[in-house]
């Protein structure tokens, strides 16, 4: 698995920094990531932790004039950080498949569905106007859409929002992109229909081979569908590894502190859990030390690690900082729970 | 005695089409369903989008005309507007909207905006007003500057406080929650229900909580209620979670529930509970047939007879010995033909892990779904539709 031809995206040390003024403040700061062929692979974290920010720079959609991106996204030969925009379009749609969370934002509402769907087929393929008829008619119905004669003449604001959602996902893997990143795809839509989506997901990673990122707020999601999780703090990833290593030993504070917020099936009256605080904005946000340290204030300040790093708990399994090692929730008792992070290790 | 009792509720929308825009057609949002909420309970309605929750909620607050069917407040019927003045009802139920941003007026400092329900309902000099007001932010656990600002300077989380702090502002009997906290991160939608659940305690104040996420339900509510496309199926009644617990464990094996269940994994303990996939797809990509039993779409069993005879069956709506089995077994406060469907499924599902599949195909070839055992007689109606199927 560790193969090196298998990774299909290699993202190391990417920094996306927004400009307000004449600073530019981190919205992702230092995140390495590896996308592997066949896998899903999901970002986690609350809103305003840089999930959407990562994913828009991979396909590069920010403003060179307000954003600065650093760091190397490895795609084949390419580095797509260093690629201008006409170079950069040979590969959005290509070879990255971006699905957005909003599909009535993100389809056009003067535009036929088919159009829409065959405008990525213009500019990729050199297909005649029948085959890209064809084409279009046949990712309609490979989406599950019913109907889609009829479908591809309508306009967007005639489709529910699960067809429209479907839509925006044939048009992302209308040229079969290795590559494919989907923003919050179920979180505008009901769960039955988030349960579709999510199957021909899945269904389509299986024909294709590609790979998915997914990015999600949604832990159900995450453990139905993924392979390799990364949890997202304040721009940085906090703990990487698979599935069942996050969600079964759950290292870093942070991961333990949002599982433990879900409601629960077994538990009746209590209380949910509620992680005190919010997430800093960037203006606050601190440069050095662990970023989670201000939520957990309970925790002494040298349990954390001054520059974090990651640490390997198990193999694949990344967690940052030290805080970890010693985290006990407020309530718990310590004694006990230094017990279960010492089992654990 | 209930607080409110809702009987045969329907609500219907016209289609209106041709030249003189006549009423060509109805679309039935709500039809036929009947349930009651008692004094400072949480009753949780769920069910997919398009099922008619949101409408019943509306209807239940007076945003929705009622086509037929009565809402009882303290005896009387509220469905005419001057009943609900007259009962002061208006003040007694509030709403808590789904979409936060949208129900609050941008042009209006939040003071403005929870004092609303105040200037309507309540005499308040200016001073007595300013002081509710703090004491509302307070409850919400807003700080008081918060009052001289305006919506959007706030985030999801705190505006969804802001929502329920105006609707706790006239001290309801009843909050009608349409899905609160389904546009929320997981850690302020945990804020949000303690909040909820702690100003229930404190005022004893019943909601009538809507939403499609099973687990905030869970979490929330006593009783249960699932709302389909129809109306409302089932509704588990004066007993606690432990009975529509099933629902998660999956041995009530009711189609529409499993369809609201999107993970199976959902965590069992804190933080390291077992977190398993669950092991087969339930939901395929495919889309409900219109007038069709639609639980069938979720059902992991290819189409039979049995399946197939739903779709015909529809148009029979609920037959009349439904009512009498709702008498006589209390806790069941209504049905139609689809529990009949789900009763259809569950028994075969029954079959399922009773029947050996093998010696069962074995001694019928050709079949491919194993015949319900005889069990639970009490339901003549499906019986024979089975017999007639088989």
């Amino acid at each position: 698995m560790e193969e090196k031809d298998d990774v299909l995206l290699d993202i190391q040390h990417l920094h996306t920094a927004f400009r307000n003024g004449d600073d530019y403040f981190d919205a992702v700061n230092d995140v390495s990531l590896e996308l592997h062929r066949d896998e899903v692979l999901a970002i986690v974290g609350e809103s305003g932790c840089g999930k959407s920010t990562l994913a828009t720079s991979i396909i590069g959609l920010h403003d060179p004039h307000n954003t600065r991106v650093t760091g190397t996204i490895q795609y084949n030969t390419y580095n797509l950080v260093d690629l201008n925009e006409k170079l950069y379009n040979q590969f959005r749609g290509k070879d990255i498949g971006m699905i957005f969370q909003d599909p009535l934002a993100a389809l056009n509402p003067l535009m036929r569905i088919c159009d829409q769907i065959a405008e990525t087929l213009v500019y990729h393929t050199d297909m005649n106007k029948d085959e890209r008829q064809q084409r279009v008619l046949e990712l309609l119905d490979q989406v599950g859409i019913p109907e889609p004669k009829r479908v591809a003449r309508q306009y967007p604001h005639e489709l529910s929002g699960g067809m429209r959602q479907r839509v925006v996902i044939a048009i992302a893997i209308a040229c079969k992109p290795p590559i494919i990143i989907a923003d919050e795809p179920t979180t505008a839509l009901d769960v039955t229909i988030q349960a579709q989506i999510l199957d021909l997901l899945a269904n389509i990673q299986k024909e294709s081979h590609s790979g998915i990122i997914l990015i999600t707020h949604d832990l159900g999601v995450v453990a139905e569908v993924a392979d390799r999780v990364a949890v997202m703090y304040a721009g940085q990833i906090v703990e990487q590894g698979t599935v069942g290593d996050v969600f079964n030993h759950p290292q870093h504070p942070y991961t333990r502190s949002l599982l433990r917020s879900m409601p629960q099936a077994d538990s009746e009256d209590d209380e949910l859990h509620v992680i005190q605080g919010t997430v800093p904005d960037l203006k606050h946000m601190q440069i050095d030390g662990c970023r989670f340290a201000q939520r957990i204030p309970w925790i002494p300040a040298s349990a954390h690690e001054e520059h974090p790093s990651m640490h390997e708990v198990a193999p694949g399994h990344l967690v940052q900082c030290t805080c970890y090692r010693t985290f006990h929730f407020e309530d718990d008792d310590v004694v006990a729970a230094g017990g279960v992070a010492n089992g654990t290790n | 005695m209930a607080l409110i009792e809702i009987r045969d509720l329907k609500v219907h929308y016209p289609i209106r089409s041709g030249f003189w825009n006549r009423v060509t057609d109805r679309v039935l949002a709500v039809d036929g369903i009947n349930f009651d909420i008692e004094p400072g309970e949480t009753y949780g309605l769920i069910g997919e989008s398009g099922s008619g929750k949101s409408t019943t909620g509306k209807a239940i607050v007076g945003l929705e005309k009622v086509t037929s069917g009565q809402i009882l407040y303290e005896g009387q019927d509220i469905t005419k507007a001057q009943t609900r003045r007259n009962l002061r009802y208006n003040k007694d139920v509030q709403m808590i909207f789904q979409d936060s941003l949208s129900s609050l007026n941008p042009r209006k400092r939040i003071a403005d905006i929870i004092a609303e329900p105040i200037r309507n309902f309540e005499n308040m000099s200016a001073t007595e007003e300013q002081h509710r007001i703090k004491e509302l932010l307070d409850i919400v656990g807003m700080p008081q500057d918060a009052m001289y600002k305006y919506p959007f300077e706030f985030s999801g989380g705190q505006r969804q406080r802001i929502g329920v702090a105006r609707a706790v502002a006239t001290n309801p009997k009843l909050i009608v929650a349409d899905e609160p906290v389904s546009a929320l991160d997981l850690s302020v939608q945990a804020q949000v229900l303690n909040f909820m659940k702690r100003i229930q305690q404190e005022y004893n104040i019943a909601y009538l909580f809507i939403s499609h996420d099973l687990g905030v339900v869970r979490h929330m509510c006593k009783n249960l209620a699932s709302c389909t496309a129809v109306g409302l199926l089932k509704s588990v009644r004066g007993r606690t979670f432990t009975g529509t617990h099933n629902i998660f464990t999956r041995s009530v094996c009711y189609p529409p529930f499993r369809r609201l269940i999107p993970m199976n994994a959902r965590p069992t303990a804190n933080t390291g509970g077992p977190w398993r996939r669950s092991s087969s797809r339930r939901s395929r990509v495919t889309t409900v047939p219109t007038g069709g039993c639609w639980t069938c779409n979720s059902c992991p069993r290819p189409i039979t007879l049995r399946c197939l005879m739903r779709l015909w069956r529809p148009t029979r709506g609920a037959s009349s010995n439904v009512e009498d089995n709702s008498q006589t077994r209390p806790g069941h406060d209504s049905a139609n033909f689809l529990v009949e469907c789900d009763y259809l499924h569950s028994r075969q599902d029954d079959a399922r892990r009773s029947t050996n599949r093998r010696d069962y195909a074995a001694d019928r070839p050709g079949t491919n779904c194993p015949p319900a055992p005889r069990v639970r007689a009490e339901r003549p109606v499906v019986d024979s539709v089975l017999a007639l199927a088989d």
